[in-house]
């Protein structure tokens, strides 16, 4: 069952990557990174824990209090680069709410064709026909 | 700029879209098809009330209701009918009170040889072009497939009324081993 939600999303993807790889690049990259500061994140904090744990006289230790300082430097530059990754990606969704009235009109015109079959049942077109359609002519 | 380049797309994707699928129906069915294009585009714009859609289709159902007095003797029953069933959309109830009013200048269009042609009187601002079908259909009957094809040529362009051509070199190329051509034949047809 093909949605018009899903297809216009799927129209979205096609005509943003044709018509502007960096962007889908920059998508790409965003994910990766934003994948890497969380589990920076849940390094840190696992190894917070650790250190309050094994610790017995945390005032009196200088190495626990060296690594617990390190981990609050590191978890700030992590919540900036959170911070800027969020920019970023609004960015990138702005940039691709553009292309959204191709990707709606589109996915209209592919339930109108659709509706053909009611004319003649021989009037069947597959959506691998009209996406290879769409691409061609975004070229 | 980006806007100029999303207009370019989606005209491309159209007209491309538009030769591909004529390609495989039958030569009846294709203004048919065009005809589905400009509906479902008013449709994405928000301009096509399914009231409308439905009279045109259908005319309406004849409930035996009584529409009151006719404004002028050319007017039969049917038409006068239809017109006030028509009228029955949102956007169209002003236009009955207008009728009326010029029903004088409304009788060239009845008696037009070419109701396709006429031009609507200017203050008959509550019709669009689709609603101007609703009016040319309860008047016109007859005339409606060329009045749609008119339609057609003003809101997506001529292009979308004149089917290309056949051409069997280039049908060929999108064919392949495992999607081949079928020909659908009928008596006195050749496609070679």
């Amino acid at each position: 069952m093909i949605t018009y939600q899903g297809l216009t999303d799927q129209l979205l993807g096609i005509v943003v990557a044709k018509e502007n790889p960096d962007l889908e690049d920059k998508k790409a990259n965003l994910v990766r990174e934003s994948a890497e500061t969380k589990r920076q994140l849940a390094n840190t904090e696992a190894q917070i824990l650790k250190t309050l744990n094994e610790v017995q006289d945390i005032l009196g230790d200088d190495n626990a209090i060296m690594i617990l300082d390190n981990a609050s430097a590191l978890s700030k530059d992590i919540a900036k680069k959170q911070e800027k990754a969020k920019v970023t990606e609004k960015e990138i969704d702005d940039k691709r709410t553009e292309y959204k009235p191709v990707a709606l009109k589109t996915a209209g015109l592919f339930f109108c064709v659709q509706e053909l079959a009611f004319i003649d049942p021989m009037y069947q077109y597959s959506l691998p026909f009209f996406i290879n359609l769409f691409e061609i002519s975004i070229a | 700029m980006i806007e100029e380049r999303l207009e370019h797309l989606d005209n491309q994707f159209l007209e491309s879209l538009f030769k591909n699928v004529c390609i495989s129906l039958f030569e009846k069915d294709k203004m048919i098809f065009s005809f589905l294009l400009c509906l479902k585009l008013s449709e994405l714009r928000g301009e096509l009330d399914p009231a409308e859609l439905k009279f045109l289709l259908t005319g309406g159902v004849a409930l035996g209701a009584d529409y009151g007095e006719k404004p002028a003797p050319w007017i039969d029953d049917k038409v006068w009918g239809e017109l006030n069933r028509a009228c029955d959309c949102k956007a169209m109830k002003t236009f009955l009170p207008h009728f009326k009013a010029k029903v004088g200048i409304y009788q060239q269009l009845f008696e037009s040889k070419e109701p396709h042609l006429w031009e609507f009187p200017e203050d008959a601002t509550m019709l669009n072009a689709f609603r101007k079908l609703l009016v040319i259909r309860a008047l016109r009957p007859d005339k409606l497939v060329p009045s749609i094809s008119a339609y057609i040529v003003d809101q997506i362009g001529e292009f979308y009324i004149k089917p290309p051509t056949f051409e069997l070199a280039s049908i060929f190329l999108d064919s392949r081993n495992i999607s081949p051509l079928i020909f659908v034949l009928s008596p006195g047809s050749d496609p070679l």
